[in-house]
């Protein structure tokens, strides 16, 4: 018998005496029925594996995953001899069925569920209705000439009434099948809960250093859930401490105020370049301060750290444009690049632009370098500068011409 | 006088409207919007044809038909069911129940007038 539980345990569990479960265990007893069942439950294995052995309850199973394979053909002859041969392999065959089965009865379960959801099959309904309403009424209005005032009114207001109604149904359907009740997708990679959870604090985080530690903000997080998420948001939020405790918020406003130029500011600050760029990015907001955009980037062109301004959209998943300042920060690494840029879309603005792509790790000892690109964005104060044409990704992106593309747009006509 | 029609729907712009293009093709139209008593309200206005949704309170499209479709003297009365699209499975159990013309939602004014003068005409 397994012992990963202790046998008066399992006596007392089944509702037996520790002595007559003994007498069981060396046949002296035989087992059959309730007894038999409930046991078998408590270990957790099949009941013929108690009453006719563990080859037996093998047998059992693979005979069952035969029955349920549908278009497999199997020596069923020699099902004992594969089982006594090979038990590790017959063991695996039986158990991977039953997880099919389980698996098999849990997509079931889902599908009866969307297929018969009350609140889905309601709102299909109340939107083809609306819908239905509206094109009828509206076909009226447009098809009969010589309709009356009265009726003619009378259509409008239900054309009226109904499009009020499919915005609302249509409301309630996306927050019914999108729990976060915004339009946001879930999150699918730990950057992505980073962001979220940045997003929900407008890209700033004031408490951090003054009532709170990284670690005590990282568990009140609820945006935050996955381990892998946490343990890049934890180092996130130390880097972030660091900089604020080294560049105050006030100590940064001076410095700003007396040098236009991130080097000087940097400089004065004692600090290093991009710790200051990410430094800008995620300060508090305030009125008549330049607002920044930030992202981070590794070679492989993942983007790291992700702050959005407006004017420069940044894709939420997939490959950004290669276009982008960050990315061409790699092939003049260390050098700071000031640039113009304009983002194609529909309210394009020109935006200044800085970058740089610095090594990691310490590589005075020659290590090879790990280079990550850094670039910051802010709205331009000198409009009208030739600015580099850029987009979001190719899949998005009105650029006709572009020696970059990757991919063909969806965009048949452009902006 | 012209032929009428019994719709059985609870949306009353739905009503209005396919009331409005009926009326105008010269049937006389009257109109239902409760499933629970809808078979008695079909025998006390005898229509030549009945327009009938699936979704109503009391007794949905289904029940209605099936409980119609009991009694002799309906068993040949041109039914129109309005069923959602994309609802294949409300297609085939309203064929199963007896439904002489299937509609799906949204339709056009131009589909009622065709399905309905077909029923009658057949």
């Amino acid at each position: 018998m397994q012992m990963s539980i202790r046998q008066t345990d399992l006596a007392k569990k089944v509702g037996i005496s520790p002595a007559y479960l003994n007498l069981i265990e060396h046949d002296r007893r035989r087992i059959a029925g309730k007894i038999l069942l409930d046991i078998a439950e408590v270990l957790e294995i099949e009941p013929t594996v108690l009453s006719e052995g563990a080859e037996a309850a093998l047998i059992s199973g693979l005979q069952q995953a035969q029955a349920d394979g549908q278009n497999s053909v199997v020596e069923q002859d020699r099902t004992e001899e594969f089982a006594s041969r090979f038990p590790g392999w017959a063991q695996l065959v039986t158990l991977q069925h039953r997880e099919i089965m389980s698996l098999r009865g849990a997509v079931e379960t889902l599908n009866d569920r969307i297929s018969h959801d009350p609140f889905l099959s309601d709102a299909i309904h109340e939107i083809l209705s609306t819908v239905t309403s509206i094109k009828s009424s509206a076909s009226i209005l447009v098809e009969s000439e010589d309709i009356e005032k009265e009726w003619r009114d009378r259509f409008q207001r239900n054309i009226f009434e109904d499009s009020s109604r499919l915005s609302e149904t249509s409301q309630s359907l996306v927050g019914y099948l999108d729990p976060s009740q915004d339009t946001d997708a879930i999150p699918t990679t730990p950057e992505e809960e980073i962001d979220r959870f940045m997003r929900a604090r407008n890209y700033t985080l004031p408490e951090l250093g003054e009532t709170h530690e990284p670690s005590t903000l990282l568990a009140d997080a609820t945006e935050i859930k996955s381990s892998s998420a946490r343990q890049v948001a934890q180092q996130f939020l130390d880097t972030y401490y660091k900089q604020s405790s080294a560049l105050p918020a006030e100590k940064l406003g001076e410095i700003e105020r007396a040098s236009d130029s991130l080097s000087g500011m940097a400089k004065a600050a004692g600090i290093p370049l991009t710790d200051l760029m990410m430094r800008l990015a995620f300060r508090p907001a305030s009125p008549g301060r330049a607002q920044y955009g930030y992202v981070v980037a590794d070679a492989s062109g993942a983007m790291l750290i992700k702050r959005p301004i407006s004017g420069f959209s940044i894709p939420r998943i997939g490959q950004a444009c290669p276009l982008w300042p960050v990315f061409q920060a790699f092939s003049r690494p260390l050098m700071l690049q000031e640039t113009t840029i304009r983002q194609e879309g529909r309210d394009a603005i020109e935006l200044q632009v800085s970058s740089i792509a610095i090594p990691e790790n310490d590589v005075t000892h020659g290590e090879v370098p790990r280079f990550k690109a850094h670039m910051l964005l802010k709205q331009s104060s000198q409009p009208g500068t030739a600015p580099i044409s850029v987009g979001v990704n190719c899949r998005i992106c009105p650029k006709t011409s572009c020696s970059s593309r990757r991919e063909s747009s969806i965009l048949s006509d452009g902006f | 006088m012209g032929k009428s029609v019994l719709l059985i729907e609870d949306e009353p712009n739905i009503i209005e409207a396919i009331s409005y293009i009926l009326s105008r093709d010269g049937w006389r139209v009257a109109s239902h919007s409760n499933g629970g008593d809808a078979v008695d309200e079909i025998r006390r206005r005898a229509p030549d044809v009945v327009i009938l949704d699936v979704m109503l309170p009391g007794k949905n499209g289904f029940e209605v038909l099936s409980e119609l479709r009991q009694h002799d003297e309906f068993a040949d009365l041109p039914v129109l069911m309005l069923t959602a699209r994309g609802q294949t499975k409300d297609r085939e159990l309203a064929a199963e129940m007896g439904a002489s013309q299937f509609m799906t939602k949204p339709f056009s004014n131009s589909e009622v007038l065709d399905k309905v003068r077909a029923m009658v005409a057949g």
